[in-house]
């Protein structure tokens, strides 16, 4: 089931709502979490109710492997854990795609039928390998079977993330038990949800018709305008901002809704001023969970490596920052899809951080001071930005054909008309709406301030200052209060995208 | 928390709440009650509103009428949109622009005859390579067999961008385009199978709905769209006309020793230096060849310009013409096409008396696109 749908809005949440919160009224406390449970795999089964119990199993099997672990921790159970969760993402996300390259290199011709890939499987998945890792550290919290559900079911989070930590949910679950409907939350909830619902159906939605026809075209053969190149790789990577973040505010909104803080997922990541600062903001609990789990151990392990084996420095290098940095990064890739083009996709970013790296070991080393005025600012911002919208396109491509296809418009190898600027699609027909469009994103996402800052810092909670992700300037200051202004606000964001819902469109990031 | 913020939070939740249900439910209310597609049960409606523009256009087509409209009223591409769903009732289904609007194998003066024994003729004013894909998302090539697909190759038609009104129909545009990428024409059974429901939900608080709707109260367009057996001579000149396998009836006088308009906005309509045509929408063509075929025949068609606009050899309308038919053959020929006509009224044997005005040829002269092909030159 998707968020924006008329489905999910107008009679699963309400009617999910209602219950859990008349259970709560009526003190059936011991219900109320059994119930949401029911109604989040309800909410999965939805999509294809035969892929419940691959949920269910992998629910189930993890609780018994985290008891396991939990009951004399050695690295060994872990590994078998991990290796349990890896073979089930490896088979359903990843088969098809190893055949296909077994094919391309010994020139075979093996036939798998298509294993269509689960809703929200590698978010599931990773969860839980950080729910047995946190075992195996004695980092999680007390649990029960029914809780353990919870925390991987909740629908909210599910199936596109964020990736939620044991002990930063299973706290709440205990909290939550005996509690009372919160109407703070409840309107921060609403408040949130309506946000995100507007930047996915207003602005992503809208936007994703002008940038589809630049990526359909190209992939068809078309050689595009190198104008036609930009506007669509600019116009693409709004998209995805409006969309990915409207999915998150909508997470979070609901999470609130029914009384949890779930983990800001997105923080104004095209603020960020390099590429390390973007990675800090975009995905923000797949980063967290790749830097702790993965590149930290890695780094660590190398340059204890290093110390021990006397490497020079550029071998310490090599082994302590470009190794595990390209390690981290492909895997970030190859977890966003099955294909070469997000390998690439995880590996320039991966080059890109090496680089911001070496600039920043080569700025301390000659005591170069960081100029923090407009101008600098604004160029470290905009070179952040361009080699994101130059990376998005491996992103965004069905594959490494089409992606080295758009590039070579992207970089003017394709054609290059000054006075026919752009041809294609309804960028072309309608330029003045498309100009406006980009105009009207840059200004939201480059001076308005997130909805972490404006709405969700009203949570008062211990749980939400972790949700602080970076301390910014803020350019337009719109600070949320439960008023009647910001009412009539909310409610016209929230009418003008419900007559928008006409047509189905997923959130990009459920497909990984 | 203290109790007064409680109440506070209470009346922005109810702010919210009251609303977003007023606003919603007099949305819901006019468009259950005018319903524009009738998707919704009749015992729940207090408007009773029996126009179904669908319906409409199938009632003409299965009864070989005449459909009377005026413009301001009505957008040809709506029309248009729903034939291109009937191409299963042609043996030729016939893109292109104002130049052929009046072509019909079905009714006389026979046009194309010899190649089809029944037309669709989805031609529009300002039709573009763009309105071509438009409509083909409605044409699913694997519910027609034996039909020719026959694209009118005007001399602005191989480039993007020469007209913006197939904006109208851009979400098919969009649609076909992920179609003719992935060749894939059918949606999966899980889509069509949440379809129905979802129709029913989205369209009680729909924008498009919401429009469609009004337009009906307002203009009660009933009344300004009638399909009779009989059009008379100043039906045709005071409203538009269309025949129900689409074509247009047009006034057939044309006044002899009149003056052909000639100006160079007029000829060059849409036609722009040195952009004669883009070689990426030939790929674009060829992968729509494969779309339809083999079941399905691609074929081109060139209509002529009047033989005064040739005289002009120093407009970009006379260099393009020649560019882009030389272009069209060579194509063509390489992909196994085939082409009727030409934009040469000469190889055609069409004379001046023979044209509405400089860019459009009237049925005498249409009628002749057969004798000539570049394959029989």
């Amino acid at each position: 089931m998707l968020f924006n749908t008329h489905f999910f809005i107008f009679i699963f949440l309400p009617l999910t709502l209602i219950v859990f919160h008349t259970l709560s009224k009526f003190k059936l406390h011991h219900l109320k979490f059994e119930f949401l449970i029911l109604a989040s795999l309800f909410f999965y089964s939805w999509w294809s109710p035969k892929y419940l119990f691959l949920l269910l199993g992998s629910i189930i099997a993890n609780y018994i492997l985290g008891k396991w672990i939990l009951k004399k921790r050695n690295n060994f159970k872990l590994v078998i854990g991990i290796f349990f969760n890896l073979i089930v993402i490896g088979y359903y996300k990843y088969t098809n795609f190893f055949i296909e390259n077994i094919n391309l290199v010994f020139e075979t011709n093996y036939i798998l039928e298509t294993i269509i890939l689960p809703l929200g499987i590698s978010f599931f998945t990773f969860q839980q390998i950080t729910y047995l890792v946190d075992c195996n550290n004695n980092k999680v919290a007390k649990t029960n079977l029914m809780r353990y559900f919870l925390y991987v079911s909740f629908f909210p989070q599910m199936i596109a993330g964020p990736i939620v930590r044991h002990n930063f949910l299973m706290p709440q679950i205990l909290e939550n038990q005996n509690k009372d409907v919160n109407y703070n939350f409840l309107n921060i909830g609403i408040t949130t949800f309506t946000i995100g619902l507007f930047k996915k159906v207003v602005l992503a939605d809208t936007l994703s018709k002008f940038a589809n026809p630049f990526f359909y075209f190209s992939e068809t053969g078309y050689i595009l305008n190198f104008f036609d190149a930009w506007a669509g790789a600019l116009i693409y990577t709004f998209q995805l901002y409006f969309d990915f973040s409207g999915y998150s505010d909508m997470a979070l909104g609901i999470g609130l809704m029914f009384g949890f803080i779930l983990p800001v997922n997105f923080y104004s990541p095209f603020k960020a001023k390099n590429i390390s600062e973007f990675w800090i903001c975009w995905h923000v609990t797949l980063s967290n969970l790749v830097r702790n789990y993965l590149y930290f151990p890695l780094s660590i392990y190398f340059t204890r490596k290093s110390v021990q084996e006397n490497y020079n420095i550029y071998r310490n290098f090599l082994q302590s920052l470009i190794i595990p940095t390209i390690i981290s990064f492909f895997l970030i890739g190859l977890w966003h899809g099955a294909g070469w083009n997000f390998v690439i996709f995880g590996i320039i970013n991966g080059i890109y951080i090496i680089i911001y790296n070496l600039w920043a070991a080569f700025k301390k080393k000659y005591k170069i001071k960081d100029n923090t005025n407009l101008i600098n600012n604004l160029i470290s911002q905009g070179l952040t930005f361009i080699s994101i919208v130059v990376a998005l396109i491996f992103f965004r491509s069905t594959n490494l054909d089409n992606s080295y296809h758009y590039l070579k418009s992207i970089f003017g190898l394709g054609k290059f008309d000054l006075i026919d600027i752009f041809q294609v699609g309804i960028f072309a027909a309608q330029p003045y709406n498309g100009i406006f469009l980009l105009l009207i994103s840059s200004f939201i996402v480059f001076l308005f301030p997130n909805t972490q800052e404006s709405v969700f810092s009203q949570v008062k909670s211990e749980v939400n200052k972790d949700n602080v992700i970076i301390k910014r300037k803020i350019f337009i200051s719109l600070k949320w209060k439960p008023n009647i202004a910001w009412g009539l606000i909310i409610s016209s964001m929230f009418l003008t995208s419900v007559i928008f819902l006409n047509r189905k469109s997923e959130f990009i990031y459920f497909q990984f | 928390m203290t109790k007064k913020k409680i109440q506070f939070s209470k009346i922005y939740f109810y702010i919210i709440i009251c609303f977003n249900l007023i606003i919603l439910g007099f949305i819901s209310f006019i468009n259950i009650n005018i319903d524009p597609e009738k998707i919704y049960p009749e015992k729940i409606k207090i408007y009773k509103n029996d126009f179904k523009l669908e319906e409409n256009i199938k009632k003409l087509i299965s009864s070989k009428g005449k459909m009377v409209y005026q413009e301001k009223y009505w957008n040809e591409r709506e029309f248009y949109n729903i034939f291109s769903k009937n191409a299963h009732t042609a043996e030729c289904i016939i893109f292109g622009s104002s130049a052929i609007v009046t072509i019909s194998a079905n009714q006389t003066p026979q046009v194309l005859k010899k190649s089809c024994k029944t037309t669709l003729n989805l031609g529009l004013s300002g039709g573009t390579i763009e309105d071509y894909l438009a409509f083909s998302n409605n044409i699913d090539p694997k519910k027609i067999r034996n039909k020719k697909i026959i694209m009118t190759i005007h001399p602005f038609t191989l480039n993007f961008n020469r007209d913006h009104r197939w904006i109208v129909n851009s979400k098919n545009f969009d649609v076909f385009l992920e179609k003719l990428r992935l060749n894939k024409s059918h949606k999966d059974n899980n889509d069509l199978k949440n379809e129905n429901l979802s129709k029913l939900l989205k369209n009680v608080t729909n924008l498009e709905y919401l429009k469609t709707s009004i337009k009906i109260l307002l203009h009660s367009n009933k009344k300004k769209f009638r399909i009779q057996d009989k059009v008379t001579e100043d039906e045709i000149k005071k409203n538009n006309v269309i025949m129900f396998d689409g074509s247009r009836k047009k006034m057939l006088d044309i006044p002899k020793n009149r003056d052909i308009d000639l100006s160079p906005s007029l000829i060059n309509y849409k036609i722009l230096k040195d952009r004669w045509y883009d070689e990426s929408i030939l790929k674009l063509i060829l992968n729509y060849k494969k779309y339809y075929e083999p079941q399905n025949e691609i074929v081109f068609l060139l209509t002529p310009y009047h033989p005064e606009v040739w005289k002009l050899k120093n407009e970009p309308i006379v260099e393009a013409m020649i560019i882009v038919e030389k272009k069209i053959n060579e194509f063509a020929k390489n992909n196994n096409i085939n082409v009727i006509g030409s934009y040469n009224p000469s190889n055609l044997n069409c004379n001046k008396h023979e044209f509405y005005d400089a860019i459009h040829a009237s049925n005498k002269c249409l009628k002749k696109l057969e004798t000539f092909s570049f394959f029989n030159k």
